[in-house]
């Protein structure tokens, strides 16, 4: 799907990667040195004697809840004026706790719901977490967690603005289950942003967020009320020239986040329908001046941008992306191209050929 | 005694963790303690009388049996009712293999409660095993299971959990009457007090006594029973009841959860769904509880006293231990 550039340039986050302004946060000072549920990891190895494998592993930039929560860890880290959360599903805190008392659960009872007597021993093997946490050095100044709860209540992000969320899947004998770490945005922004040596393992795979391709803008001076199924629409400047099937001209691969516009500036792959991307420049960042007009009027001026699809970037290969690369879009050959306003689809349409220029036919737009 | 609100109450978790530390570490808790916020630092203090002296393989035994104890719900300890609630919720085709195939009591409950016969299902055929696993293990997941005992039960938990069905129905009609005595000013049940609910000559004695021991409660008392009474306007041979329940339904809300969870899987399914009450009287959520836990602790008591009930409280004490908010 996405190739390499022919060289290995290395990630240098604090220059390339679009951090957040929450960098700017006053806990900058302090980084993560190491994720700390790598060393939860191991001590529920230590303790149970098995070592848990983890298969998976991928970052989400919001709040993402478990689908069944078995045993949530709710953490207070007054040092740093804030609080995280980690939690198993329940199949893998069966497992925990049945290796630790030696009992032998069936297969088929992995999904019943986990007990105040498995809460209690998961905490204290939370707190032993936090033990061996404590005597290892922490960028961020004193490993001074504590933990404010453990349950199946669900971690509770209100005050702590953005939350980033780190998913594993774990392997534990038979059980295999979803973990989740829940941090604040600004505390991995920071991390992100000042880390004199990311771990690898770590932060290779972590998803620097979604990427749009966009191929232009289109003013909707009378506002979305004129926007109807069969209306052929003409981008902004005529960017786009070419045919459908091999559009030429400037095409972005945009991240936005926090105020902060990152893209690289690419073109369509030849016949690929503009559902592959060949990078013409490195990575460009601007601030954000783009205005949230969600919930206008249907008549108030508004401008639409013409979307050719987006795609999740893993931050490792963001940071060796270059000219010559190319992006799959992955778009079928006959996928709509979506018209938003800040981020939402308003419509759907097609490109379409008007003289030697190419627009959009709306084919559906969105109540 | 004043009911501590739910996070000032040791748990089955915090029991269970303060054994896990003397199994796995040798116990000196209050190393540990630091781990924890004040609040659950303070109700693992607690509960470490209870593992003092318990030696490391003690603890892990006990720990052992209360994991095995609370992974299924216990069928002893949940009314029929519930299972076929659960089983409701299956399709026709695990409906049939869970009680042909369900061993045990909670088969024999299961096959009782849903009226299952063998014979009407002859031409079936036989379910595949590991099919058949995950619906035997699963068809009664949203059950829960949890220890027998606990010394920090409350006395709704008790009342849920130790006291016979008859019995409950007793007390959770007294606990109206309780309710009722504080909504009037009359010694007695007035005519008017009638309309509302209908007394036995029993009720009355016991109302008239229950007015005594009220005296001059706190004003704000009367028009929050008068709601809970208007709340179940219409039924009069069940007012009492129904206003009962309204008092198990507050203090259930205020344990932890999945204790409140098991203990109500005790009552019939239809009564449990009369626990949640539709009105909440215009007080702060702890003078509400504390008035509610009085409550229940008088028509216990009262009942202890009639010899109606089999066990007291905390004493055989005949007036409640708590005061009136």
């Amino acid at each position: 799907m996405i190739q390499d550039g022919p060289d290995s340039r290395t990630l240098a986050p604090s220059t390339d990667l679009p951090v957040t302004p929450e960098a700017a946060h006053p806990l900058q000072a302090k980084l993560f040195e190491r994720i700390g549920p790598e060393s939860l990891i191991d001590v529920i190895g230590e303790l149970i004697g098995v070592e848990v494998e983890v298969d998976r592993f991928e970052v989400r930039w919001r709040a993402s809840g478990l689908a069944r929560p078995g045993a949530i860890a709710q953490l207070s880290w007054p040092s740093l004026s804030t609080r995280i959360g980690l939690g198993i599903e329940p199949p893998m805190a069966h497992a925990i706790v049945d290796r630790l008392l030696g009992h032998d659960r069936p297969a088929a009872e992995g999904r019943l719901q986990v007990t105040p007597v498995e809460w209690g021993i998961l905490s204290f093997v939370f707190a032993r977490g936090l033990d061996r946490l404590e005597r290892m050095p922490g960028p961020f100044g004193p490993w001074d967690l504590m933990l404010d709860q453990v349950g199946p209540e669900p971690f509770d992000p209100s005050g702590l603005g953005a939350m980033v969320t780190y998913r594993w899947r774990l392997r534990l004998g038979q059980a295999s289950a979803s973990a989740r770490l829940w941090l604040p945005e600004s505390l991995l922004a920071t991390w992100l942003a000042n880390s004199p040596s990311l771990p690898g393992s770590s932060v290779e795979k972590i998803v620097t967020g979604e990427w749009v391709a966009e191929a232009g803008t289109i003013a909707m001076p009378r506002g979305l009320a004129r926007l109807k199924p069969g209306s052929l629409l003409l981008i902004d400047g005529s960017p786009l020239s070419g045919t459908p099937e091999t559009p030429e001209g400037p095409i972005e691969l945009v991240l936005k986040r926090s105020g902060i516009r990152s893209a690289f500036l690419a073109k369509a792959a030849p016949g690929s329908r503009a559902g592959r991307l060949i990078l013409q420049t490195t990575l460009r960042r601007r601030d954000s001046t783009a205005l949230t007009d969600v919930g206008l009027a249907d008549d108030t001026p508004t401008t639409l941008t013409v979307e050719l699809g987006r795609i999740d970037l893993p931050a490792d290969l963001v940071g060796r992306l270059g000219p010559g690369d190319e992006i799959d879009l992955a778009r079928l050959a006959k996928e709509f191209v979506m018209l938003t306003r800040d981020g939402q689809v308003v419509a759907r349409g097609e490109l379409v050929q008007v003289d030697t220029e190419l627009g959009v036919r709306l084919l559906s737009v969105l109540p | 005694m004043t009911p501590k609100p739910r996070n000032h109450r040791p748990t089955t978790s915090d029991r269970a963790l303060v054994r896990a530390i003397r199994a796995w570490e040798g116990g000196d808790l209050n190393a540990w303690l630091p781990r924890f916020a004040p609040a659950w630092a303070e109700r693992l203090g607690e509960c470490r009388a209870e593992a003092v002296g318990e030696s490391a393989d003690r603890a892990w035994a006990m720990l052992r049996d209360d994991h095995a104890r609370s992974i299924h719900p216990d069928p002893s300890r949940v009314h029929p009712t519930w299972f076929v609630r659960a089983l409701r919720a299956e399709s026709p085709a695990v409906r049939l293999a869970v009680a042909k195939n369900l061993d045990g009591p909670t088969g024999e409950t299961v096959r009782r409660a849903i009226e299952f016969e063998p014979a009407g299902d002859a031409k079936t055929r036989t379910a595949d095993p590991e099919v058949l696993a995950l619906a035997k293990a699963l068809w009664s997941e949203r059950l829960v299971g949890d220890v027998p005992t606990s010394i920090d039960d409350p006395p709704v938990i008790l009342a849920l959990t130790r006291v016979s069905h008859r019995d409950l129905a007793r007390l959770v009609k007294v606990c109206g009457i309780v309710k009722h005595a504080f909504a009037v000013e009359s010694a007695g049940p007035t005519e008017d007090v009638e309309t509302i609910a209908r007394f036995t000559p029993l009720d009355r004695v016991r109302f008239a006594y229950f007015r005594r021991q009220i005296g001059r409660a706190d004003p704000r008392l009367r028009p929050a029973a008068r709601l809970d009474l208007r709340a179940i306007a219409g039924d009069r041979r069940r007012a009492h009841a129904r206003t009962g329940l309204l008092t198990l339904g507050r203090l259930l809300a205020s344990v932890e959860p999945h204790r409140g969870r098991w203990a109500v899987q005790h009552l019939p399914y239809a009564i449990a769904k009369l626990l949640r009450p539709k009105v909440e009287p215009p007080l702060p959520a702890e003078p509400l509880l504390t008035w509610e836990a009085w409550v229940l602790e008088a028509a216990w008591a009262r009942l202890f006293s009639e010899g109606r009930l089999a066990s007291g409280l905390t004493s055989a004490s005949e007036t409640p231990t708590g005061e009136l908010p």
